[in-house]
């Protein structure tokens, strides 16, 4: 037996009980892995990876890579996907989901994705409404001709806090940006309606009217005027 | 002297592109670039996001630790291997062995920025993502910036030992994209001391801040001009600065 076998064998030896130590070692730290049924990469008992995982604020996490805050939101925003898919098959409590948004606004507030996914996720799978207007209005400071952003705040303040008024208005500026689609106008003013603000709806519908060229959306608006009007009298 | 600087400056350049270190570096850029497209697939709604950032994070980072590298190596190997006396006994003057050093390192960074800019602007192409002059823009002041830090790099390799070289360039090169918070936190601050400690550190570093065009060229900002040129003028201003002090310092050093 040569010598260099001698050590290959050594060297073989000692992997083999060094992986062996590990394994019953990893066992001993953190117990059996018990995944959960329906989310394979879960397991049972509390995640305290969430707590680890969560920085503090941008700027420390901004110490590691002063120059590319980007990427760390995009570090970020992979664990909040996994965080996200993770209870959402299991527990479906969200409690660290609006401050790894709120981090990852703060070291990439340009992104528009993570703001359309918490003006979402947040009212309606977590039920934090207020934290979710609270994302939009963030989003909106950045994105103020997004409008999705409009429209998902005047959405929520509708049909969650019922403040037609407001909702209106938010529907009326999303109405008007580019991209929007066109039911917004009469949504809009179907909401301000609502609201008993008739005087409004007829402005709302006025200002549809001057900026859409449709014949059928047109006509469909002079018909709603000419309802209010006649309400009215 | 052009031909001194010159044949200096090729020998480090073929030295160090011989180098193992730098193959490695060179190597694990690409890989990681490559990396990108996994980590892409796992971000939902942000693949060709994910793709731009950790591209342009490579290019920052790893040029980063191309100048420490290099730079740690510059001077000190040639005194350490006493073969600065063969260099220095001819006649050569120090500037021009001290330039042709940096010119040397320069003419690396770039290969190496090439090389990296290569990979990246092909992975760009075969995703999609919308390659167009901000893109170009923000890679040529992340290559200013490399070679702004080799200038920093030569100053501090001038009087320092290699290890301190190193906590200085990392220093200055993590201090300058705080600039802008260093700014903030120094008018927020209510302790006079730490307020004037920290507005000095403002001012005496380069902002590198200032001339990181990444998020740019990742959103598709316009750039006004004006922001382009003097951000250059800056630059060569800086670049001046730390040859001509690299040059002083080096200059008065007792080599032979």
């Amino acid at each position: 037996m040569t010598l260099k076998f001698k050590w290959f064998l050594i060297f073989l030896c000692l992997g083999c009980i060094t992986i062996a130590l590990q394994t019953h070692y990893v066992t001993l730290r953190y117990g059996t892995r018990t995944p959960i049924p329906g989310c394979p990469w879960c397991e049972e008992g509390p995640n305290q990876d969430d707590v680890i995982y969560v920085p503090i604020n941008q700027s420390v996490m901004r110490l590691f890579s002063p120059a590319d805050p980007d990427f760390l939101a995009d570090l970020l925003w992979l664990r909040t996907a996994y965080y996200f898919g993770q209870h959402v098959l299991t527990d479906r409590q969200y409690p660290y989901l609006l401050h790894l948004l709120d981090l990852i606004t703060d070291l990439a507030p340009k992104w528009l994705f993570p703001y359309i996914f918490g003006a979402l996720v947040l009212p309606l799978e977590v039920e934090a409404v207020d934290e979710g207007i609270y994302l939009i209005d963030k989003g909106l400071q950045h994105h103020p001709n997004e409008w999705q952003l409009w429209f998902f705040k005047g959405y929520f303040l509708w049909q969650v806090k019922h403040d037609h008024l407001h909702a209106a208005e938010m529907l009326k500026i999303a109405s008007t940006l580019k991209n929007a689609p066109s039911y917004l106008a009469n949504l809009a003013a179907t909401v301000a309606t609502k609201s008993g603000q008739k005087e409004l709806t007829i402005r709302f519908l006025n200002e549809a009217l001057k900026n859409t060229t449709d014949p059928l959306q047109r006509q469909m608006f002079i018909n709603k005027i000419k309802k209010i009007m006649e309400e009215n009298l | 002297m052009n031909i001194q600087l010159w044949a200096i400056a090729l020998n480090v350049w073929r030295e160090s592109v011989r180098d193992r270190v730098l193959h490695v570096l060179i190597g694990s850029g690409i890989f990681f670039m490559g990396l990108s497209l996994i980590m892409g697939q796992m971000a939902v709604g942000g693949m060709e996001r994910v793709i731009q950032s950790m591209c342009f994070w490579v290019m920052g980072i790893w040029g980063l630790i191309a100048v420490i590298y290099i730079g740690s190596r510059i001077v000190k190997q040639e005194i350490k291997q006493k073969t600065v006396y063969l260099i220095l006994s001819r006649p050569l003057n120090r500037i021009t062995f001290l330039m042709g050093k940096y010119l040397g390192v320069c003419l690396v960074l770039c290969s190496l920025h090439l090389v990296l800019l290569l990979v990246c602007t092909i992975l760009f192409m075969s995703k999609g993502i919308q390659i167009d002059g901000i893109y170009f823009t923000a890679m040529f002041f992340i290559l200013i910036e490399w070679v702004l830090l080799a200038s920093f790099s030569l100053f501090f390799a001038a009087f320092t030992s290699p290890i301190l070289h190193n906590f200085f360039l990392v220093g200055v090169s993590f201090l300058g994209h705080w600039s802008n918070d260093l700014r903030i936190f120094s008018e927020k601050s209510t302790n006079d001391l730490l307020k004037v400690f920290l507005k000095t550190i403002y001012y005496i570093l380069p902002n590198l801040e200032s001339i990181n065009f990444k998020a740019a060229a990742m959103y598709h900002t316009a750039l006004p001009v004006s922001i382009l040129v003097e951000g250059f003028i800056v630059f060569l201003l800086w670049l001046c600065t730390m040859l001509i002090a690299s040059n002083l310092i080096f200059f008065r050093r007792k080599v032979v």
